[in-house]
């Protein structure tokens, strides 16, 4: 039996997959895997990356938080933040990590500062993911290149 | 009636207003579409978020209150209402909508209200009727993103977990279809369902939609609570996106709508006006017409009195060689042609014509008494050369023009020269 897999944000419908085989979730408790089956959880997601399997393919998300509710056939990812691993934008990753880095460095309102830490860590999180997508080299997408273009 | 430049005026600028409607017809028609995309996109993790938070509520069993957010209070003191408007007009009854629909419902909950409004219109209109608006976000973007209405959440949520408000309302436009729109109040915090004994309040408040599965036996990592903790403020956040989507889709639904209408209605004015600006134009030319008919008719009739006189001398210059005895006969039925006599012009006869003196004879036995009488009947002045009418009509009327010739050669403009003297 294959799992259904939804990432959703509060804005769209990031991905959906009807028939996947396994999905990988970091959730704050530590990383997850979930097959078919799996007893009902709904438990809070940490940083880190989402990964779908489906044959020899996979797609891959990073998260920045949010709940997951896993079912024997179904996975819901709720997501705050969720950028396809494969699409991330270096740039603006780069630019906002400094951006953060240094007002850390500054020293600003606490509130400020809990903002800078978070985004901070979304930006290393994304370097760290692109880098060992990298090194991976090519990757069996689930998702068609040119579909998801659209 | 307004003269053709006037209307043609009037035409054109109902032309350019045209133009200007319908460009705004045009966009206000492709943002409904995205709205109405971004507000389907963003009810997956609503659905899915509601149906996690029923969820836990009906797993935890007792009153022990899971979250501040979901804690209904008995004693509501207070409420705040979130009122979503338009920052700009034009768009029909839209606005006027759902500011009045807030405001009846504000009465009808008959507790004191902070308002928060969104949008300029209901700031303004809030304003002008005294209402109490604790804050107002305007001129948010075209197309708002979480990060832009969070600062209204985090407002309603610590108004609310302070206590100074007990329940946060939202009052919305939800977007039905292009034609229907439907002025709606959403009960926002807590987020629990809406229950009210009152019909009325029932008639205002949208029912969150019951989810049906609604399992149970869930395990929980790490526990509920920072599950909830997650999830609620998310959720609450969402709701107000939401809300602020279904505005936005009216809104410019409504826009679209009222535009159509204001362009429909300019091709209809400016059918009217340019067949009033045919009828101006054509009266214009028909009296321009006249004028000219009547100056040219005028001037007819006097070349015509002219021919008269030219045909009439010529006439009694041929009637001097001819024998004197028909001429009377002939002059019977046609008037004599006076202005032979010296001193009677055209105008002098034609008093003496409408006195009855037709002929040289009536002339010759006319006293100077009657004369006189018959110019001022006309309205003339004395002619000094009237005594010696009489005379020189004696000589026409026998016919006798070298006679006349003759006497009229002794006369001095008219008059008897003074012999005695000349002699």
């Amino acid at each position: 039996m294959p799992i259904h897999v939804e990432v959703v944000t509060q804005e769209k419908k990031v991905f959906e997959e009807p028939k996947a085989d396994m999905v990988l979730i970091p959730a704050s408790e530590g990383e997850m895997g979930v097959l078919p089956h799996h007893a009902p959880v709904l438990t809070t997601l940490g940083f880190g990356e989402v990964v779908i399997r489906k044959g020899g393919a996979e797609e891959r998300f990073a998260v920045y938080g949010g709940v997951v509710d896993v079912r024997p056939d179904k996975v819901v990812v709720l997501a705050d933040l969720a950028e396809s691993s494969f699409e991330l934008d270096m740039q603006a990753i780069e630019s906002a990590r400094e951006r953060a880095a240094r007002l850390l460095t500054e020293g600003v309102p606490p509130e400020l500062n809990r903002q800078a830490a978070l985004e901070l860590r979304r930006a290393e999180l994304a370097l760290k993911i692109k880098s060992r997508l990298q090194a991976r080299g090519a990757v069996l997408r689930i998702v068609d290149q040119q579909e998801n273009d659209e | 009636m307004a003269t053709a430049r006037e209307i043609k005026k009037r035409i054109r600028s109902i032309k350019n207003i045209s133009q200007i409607t319908r460009a705004l017809e045009a966009v206000s028609a492709s943002r409904v579409r995205r709205a109405q995309a971004r507000v389907l996109a963003s009810r997956a993790f609503a659905e899915k978020a509601w149906e996690i938070l029923l969820n836990i509520q009906n797993m935890s069993t007792g009153g022990v209150p899971l979250h501040p957010l979901l804690t209904a209070r008995e004693d509501v003191k207070q409420v705040m209402v979130v009122l979503i408007t338009s920052d700009r007009g034009l768009a029909g009854a839209y606005n006027a909508n759902i500011i009045r629909m807030a405001q009846r419902f504000a009465m009808r909950l008959n507790k004191p209200v902070r308002y928060v409004t969104v949008g300029r219109k209901g700031r303004d209109s809030l304003v002008r009727v005294g209402a109490n608006v604790v804050a107002e976000f305007s001129y948010l973007p075209a197309e708002p993103k979480m990060a832009d209405i969070s600062p209204i959440a985090r407002l309603a949520i610590d108004e609310f977990l302070s206590g100074t408000v007990d329940d946060v309302f939202i009052a919305y436009t939800d977007f039905i279809n292009t034609l229907t729109q439907r002025p709606t109040v959403l009960r926002w915090l807590p987020l629990m369902p809406y229950r009210t004994e009152d019909r009325v309040m029932a008639e205002f408040v949208k029912d969150v939609p019951m989810v049906s599965d609604t399992r149970s036996d869930y395990e929980y990592e790490p526990d509920a609570s920072a599950i909830l903790e997650e999830i609620v403020p998310r959720f609450t956040e969402l709701q107000l996106y939401q809300a602020l989507l279904e505005s936005q889709a009216s809104e410019h639904s409504a826009r679209m709508v009222a535009m159509r209408n204001a362009s429909d209605n300019a091709v209809q004015l400016t059918a009217d006006l340019t067949l009033e600006y045919n009828k101006a134009r054509q009266a214009a030319i028909t009296s321009e017409i006249l004028d000219i008919v009547g100056g040219a008719s005028a001037l007819q009739q006097s070349i015509d009195d002219l021919a008269e006189a030219i045909l009439a001398a010529a006439s009694a210059a041929t009637n001097g060689h001819k024998a004197p005895e028909p001429a009377p006969v002939a002059k019977a039925d046609k008037p004599d042609d006076l202005t032979v006599i010296e001193g009677i012009g055209p105008k002098m006869a034609s008093a003496l014509r409408a006195a009855g003196f037709n002929l040289y004879s009536q002339l010759a036995a006319a006293s100077e008494a009657q004369l006189v009488a018959a110019l001022e009947a006309a309205g003339l002045r004395f002619a000094p050369s009237l005594p010696t009418w009489p005379e020189q009509a004696a000589f026409a009327a026998r016919g006798d023009w070298d006679g006349l010739k003759q006497f009229q050669d002794q006369l001095v403009a008219g008059r008897k020269a003074h012999n005695d003297e000349g002699a």
